[in-house]
């Protein structure tokens, strides 16, 4: 979802972080779907196709699915809206390390204004999003065996 | 008593530090860094991997593009119903002003094939454009690139001019078999020769990362006025010139920006043109 063209009217070059959601999601909820060597691969496959520097987004995602693990017995017991509130404070994050990468890269950093979009249409659409996820957990088959 | 869980997704593909906890987080971390550190570095080490991953996978994203787009296609469609009425009035008006330029046009055509004749002037070569859908489009805050559903199985090169139905869009950088990968002249690193139709100063284009590019290398008494039309020089030989790319706004700091013919957001086709531009299709009047 993140690398086809939509042509979206209204929406411009604001593109919601749906991978982000995915391993943010999946990060919380059911870890071992999508491990360190998927999100790494993801994330090399995202910036291969998209142009970016090769490792980037493997860094960031990796990065990304470390402090939600980290955090994630916590976020289970908390209310859906303080998820949604994580994923907000995830992409701003992400976003800020990005800028600062490529501010050291090409010298430049992006307009704020499109940044700030790209992280509100993420924060409004997350809720959607993991309603598949939802789906996707419900039709998946039984979690991991915990064993003793 | 230790909990611990028992892997089963991905069992049986990768050791078993690899496959979660903070072992293989840190394992991927060093080797996402060694990959960054060496597509900097030299990104032609890469490349080749790049170009045949969006090989691999342009006709997944071409399938699934493809509905995208026609979604989108239909909603405009039913959207711009209520202003159909006075779109249509400005098109009649529209078709009668340019059937007027028709003729001009085919008188100039005349007259120029005649002078050519009596100059014995070496006219251009023949020119050859390809039709070609956006597969993937990349225009986010950092990269400015597209990729089309054409490469070196139809003829498409690296460097060749990519033009939308407005004006031009950027130029080939990458090519695989079927796909290629298209820098938008919006892109940080972009640089296109440019010329001020009207002053006849040439200039840069250089992009910004924005809506709008900047003019460069201009000197204090270029004699640019607001709304002059640019099109591309032909210098450097990237570029064919006399591709209509867009006109002159005043920027901040005295610098002139340029309001860009194409809508690098709505372009669903390009042409690639390859060497040689086709005057008839391009110094259209915008």
């Amino acid at each position: 979802m993140n690398v086809i063209s939509f042509s979206l009217p209204f929406t411009g070059e604001v593109r919601p972080f749906f991978v982000l959601m995915a391993i943010y999601y999946w990060a919380i909820y059911r870890p071992t779907l999508i491990p360190p060597i998927l999100v790494f691969f993801i994330g090399v496959f995202l910036d291969l196709l998209a142009g970016f520097p090769v490792g980037l987004h493997a860094i960031l995602f990796l990065i990304v699915q470390w402090a939600v693990r980290d955090q994630r017995i916590f976020l289970m017991g908390q209310p859906y809206i303080m998820v949604w509130l994580g994923f907000g404070l995830i992409c701003v994050g992400y976003s800020l390390i990005k800028a600062l990468f490529f501010l050291a890269y090409i010298g430049g950093l992006p307009s704020l204004a499109m940044l700030m979009s790209s992280i509100s249409l993420s924060v409004v659409l997350f809720p959607l999003v993991t309603l598949l996820f939802i789906l996707a957990h419900k039709i998946l088959p039984a979690a991991p065996k915990i064993l003793h | 008593m230790k909990s611990r869980i028992k892997e089963q997704s991905f069992a049986g593909f990768a050791p078993h530090f690899l496959l979660g906890g903070r072992i293989g987080t840190f394992f991927f971390l060093i080797l996402g860094c060694v990959i960054l550190l060496t597509s900097i570095v030299k990104p032609s080490a890469v490349g080749g991997l790049r170009i045949g991953v969006t090989d691999t996978v342009s006709p997944v994203l071409s399938a699934v593009s493809r509905p995208f787009q026609n979604m989108v296609e239909a909603f405009s469609s039913v959207s711009g119903m209520a202003e159909l009425r006075a779109e249509n009035a400005q098109l009649k008006a529209e078709n009668i002003r340019l059937r007027e330029w028709y003729q001009t046009a085919l008188m100039l055509q005349a007259e120029n094939q005649s002078l050519q004749e009596l100059l014995n002037l070496k006219v251009d070569t023949a020119h050859k454009f390809i039709t070609a859908r956006v597969i993937s489009d990349f225009g986010n805050a950092y990269v400015k690139s597209v990729l089309v559903a054409a490469g070196k199985n139809e003829g498409v090169k690296k460097d060749h001019a990519v033009l939308a139905s407005e004006g031009l869009v950027g130029r080939v950088i990458d090519t695989g078999k079927n796909s290629a990968r298209v820098l938008l002249i919006t892109d940080l690193n972009s640089r296109v020769p440019v010329i001020i139709e009207g002053s006849s100063q040439k200039a840069i284009l250089a992009g910004t990362n924005d809506k709008m590019p900047v003019l460069k290398h201009l000197p204090p008494d270029s004699g640019v006025v607001k709304g002059a039309r640019i099109v591309t020089s032909g210098h450097g030989g990237k570029f064919p010139a006399g591709l209509a790319v867009g006109r002159v706004l005043p920027g901040i700091d005295s610098q002139w920006n340029v309001e860009l013919y194409a809508n690098m957001n709505q372009v669903t086709h390009v042409r690639v043109v390859d060497t040689q531009s086709d005057p008839n299709l391009v110094r259209g009047d915008f």
